[in-house]
């Protein structure tokens, strides 16, 4: 039997009465929904969350690791050495070979050919270095019975320098030792003799020093960590969906098409500024934890880094506001991709151009005026470089803070403008963003053409 | 122009529905072309044409993916154009490209498209719960989408295309990528659909399909309805048996249709 229309079909109530603007519980469900599948998937998990946590520990782990594994290599690295003319000068010769772990190689004096074999020896790396020892100079400006020590390396070759390290400080020794036997026959005063001593004085404390050391890295990986938590969502939340065929799911739904933006552009913002935060988290817990320890008690704890407080919410406000701009920035490119791929390419550029700043600014002698800190991206490596050198003023912090929030409201409402276009979300764009611009600038002035399909036929 | 109200307008209501592409090298392509169509409660209306005819892009506007660029349609009485976001309420879309969210389960999955589509708070749970049972989802309604069967995931699509319980259902070529049998199936919910009440538009390009199912069918062809009846009154008008024959009668190029059938 079949139903009269009346009873059959009354409408349904619906979110939507009344209320063309944003709605907050809808938008709130959309966010949640994003967010929900983005830490479902892998790749997002990886690069949003494990590695802001991960990489300071790894790194450090990987810097104090690498330089130890360096420095016992070098330590137990036997020397190989060529000596000619070693019978010339016995006490050389013996205090070269009180050295420990060198292998020397003994080449009488006037034997040519065995000389060539031996300097084609150290060019080919088989050989660390040569010792000559030469009667007198040819200019004949030395002393009677003096006689030079001509050493052959290769600079080039990390053993060959190390090798040379070690010869002078045994030459040296043996000449300070020559040298104090034949003032102490002489009777003269050591006072005398010495004049001046040099006493060098590091004026720098652990926590200048680490501080310096902050405010090289945190800028840098701040940007670097917030673009790559950025670049995934962005890509998912838009070209993935597409990719998914769950793009069209969603332009069905009874949700007005400003909302969807919106919730897609503050899952990505989430997802960027949660990466910053975690990797800040994960900075201070691998200087307590890792750097300290490993550094001795010197750095102590945590406290003992010598971040003034002050600074830790301005570096919580300049990661959040640098996930704003990110975020509109990914997006207005990614949503004209139609795979993961084309998603990828469209927004590398944009990766690349957000880390530049970072290393062209990170320069310690660089000085910070205002006029830098109105340059985007450049404003939040001044913020954070200045507050953890403990010289950020108020009018830097302010101009630079007030100039990122400028920036990511104006990216925002940029991103907001594309992305609520008919033809970006319909998919019926060819090409990216600077294609579509062109179109819709020349649609401006040429005769109108359909709106919602301006380009091609689906 | 005064609108009438929306309660005298049938569920689904198109007046001159028109689609114009624009191509930089093709210039304008009518895409639809003048359509009107209605549809009642209760009743499975056809759409059928041969690929490329206008149909999914009929349904679209409808659905609001697309806007329209003339004429107007009404969906539970709310204009496509003027509020889209109200004419989304009331329907619930089904196409092949309508893809689910993988990394959802299919509870969350229902869940998610009852709260979003305004189905009352209160009753969501007893929905989603009554959904995965009707759909026989039990057994995996916890899984993820991802590892479902192709069968399963097309009952969770239909679950969720139903989860806020719209007035007006689209089904745009909803077996195209499905075996027999669960084509069959598919068929089976929508005539239990259509018995609940539900106003259906399905498109289709499956002669049999159309016969079966559809209480009045459309035919389209480059844009245009040229004829819209019961598969009797089709019968009637064209003097011929199958709906196969009758297409072609009405498909076929101008002029070499037999007189005194009217377009």
């Amino acid at each position: 039997m079949r139903l009269s229309p009346a009873r059959a079909v009354a409408p349904l109530p619906h979110a939507m009465d009344g209320a063309n603007l944003l709605n907050g519980r809808l938008l709130w469900i959309l966010y949640r929904h994003e967010l929900r599948s983005s830490l479902r998937a892998k790749n997002i998990v990886v690069s949003s969350i494990l590695i802001p946590l991960v990489m300071y520990p790894l790194l450090m782990w990987a810097i104090f690791a690498g330089i130890t594994l360096v420095q016992g290599q070098q330590e137990a690295q036997e020397v190989r050495l060529a000596v000619i003319g070693g019978e010339t000068a016995p006490d050389l010769m013996e205090a070269l070979e009180a050295l420990e772990r060198v292998r020397l190689i003994g080449i009488p004096l006037g034997d040519e050919e065995e000389a060539a074999q031996v300097r084609a020896d150290l060019l080919a790396g088989k050989i660390d270095g040569i010792v000559s020892f030469v009667e007198g100079s040819p200019e004949g400006t030395e002393l009677a019975g003096n006689y030079r020590v001509l050493l052959e390396i290769h600079e080039g070759l990390s053993r060959s320098r190390q090798a040379e390290v070690r010869i002078q400080g045994a030459l040296s020794n043996q000449r300070t030792q020559v040298v104090s036997e034949a003032r102490t026959e002489l009777g003269i005063d050591p006072a005398r003799w010495e004049v001046f001593r040099v006493v060098r004085e590091d004026q720098s404390s652990a926590e200048d020093r680490m501080r310096l050391l902050l405010s090289l890295m945190v800028p840098l990986f701040t940007v670097v960590i917030v673009a790559l938590a950025s670049f995934y969502p962005a890509i998912d939340a838009t070209a993935g969906e597409r990719e998914r065929s769950t793009w069209e799911t969603l332009m069905t739904l009874s949700v007005d098409r400003s909302t969807m933006v919106w919730a897609k552009f503050l899952h990505v913002a989430t997802l960027g500024a949660a990466g910053g935060l975690l990797n800040l988290v994960a900075l201070a817990l691998s200087l307590r934890w890792i750097l300290a320890p490993l550094a001795g008690d010197e750095l102590g704890a945590l406290g003992g880094i010598g971040v003034p407080l002050g600074v830790i919410p301005v570096l919580l406000l300049g990661t959040a506001l640098l996930a704003l701009l990110v975020a509109a920035l990914m997006l207005v490119f990614t949503v004209f991709a139609r795979t993961f791929k084309e998603g990828q390419a469209m927004v590398t550029p944009v990766y690349m151009l957000l880390i530049l700043p970072p290393v062209l600014v990170i320069q310690p002698d660089l000085e910070a005026s205002t006029a830098m800190a109105l340059i985007p991206v450049v404003n939040t490596v001044l913020l954070f470089r200045e507050g953890l050198l403990g010289d950020l003023t108020p009018v830097l912090a302010l101009t630079a803070l007030g100039s990122m929030l400028a920036t990511a409201l104006l990216a925002t409402a940029f991103a907001q403008w594309v992305m609520g276009r008919e033809e970006v979300l319909a998919g019926a764009t060819e090409g990216g963003l600077v294609p579509f611009l062109r179109q819709r600038f020349r649609q401006r002035r040429g005769p109108a053409s359909d709106p919602s399909h301006p380009h091609r036929h689906p | 122009m005064a609108h009438p109200s929306p309660s005298s307008r049938p569920p689904v209501q198109t007046r001159a529905l028109s689609k114009v592409y624009y191509d930089e090298m093709r210039g304008a392509l009518k895409a639809a072309d003048s359509v009107d169509v209605h549809c009642d409660a209760g009743e499975i209306l056809g759409l059928l044409g041969a690929n490329g005819a206008g149909k999914t892009t009929v349904l679209r506007m409808l659905s609001t993916l697309l806007t329209p660029t003339a004429g107007e349609a009404w969906i539970m009485g709310h204009e496509v154009r003027a509020a889209p976001e109200k004419v989304r309420s009331q329907l619930g879309f089904y196409s092949a490209s309508t893809a689910l969210y993988p990394k959802l389960t299919p509870r969350e999955t229902v869940r998610f498209f009852a709260q979003i589509n305004g189905y009352p708070r209160e009753r969501i749970e007893a929905r989603v719960e009554s959904l995965i049972q009707r759909f026989g989802l039990t057994e995996f309604a916890d899984s993820r989408v991802e590892s479902l069967s192709s069968g399963m995931k097309q009952k969770v699509s239909m679950a969720r295309t139903v989860a806020h319980d719209p007035p007006v259902l689209i089904f745009d070529e909803p077996t195209v990528a499905l075996d027999v049998l669960n084509a069959l199936e598919l068929r089976t919910i929508i005539e239990d659909l259509r018995t609940e009440g539900k106003a259906i538009l399905f498109s289709t390009h499956i002669m049999s399909e159309a016969e079966q199912l559809c209480d009045r069918i459309a035919i389209l062809h480059q844009g245009r309805i040229l004829a819209t009846d019961t598969l009797d009154g089709l019968r009637a008008m064209t003097g011929q048996h199958y709906l196969e024959e009758i297409f072609i009668h009405f498909a076929r190029p101008k002029g070499a249709r037999p007189e005194g059938v009217p377009a």
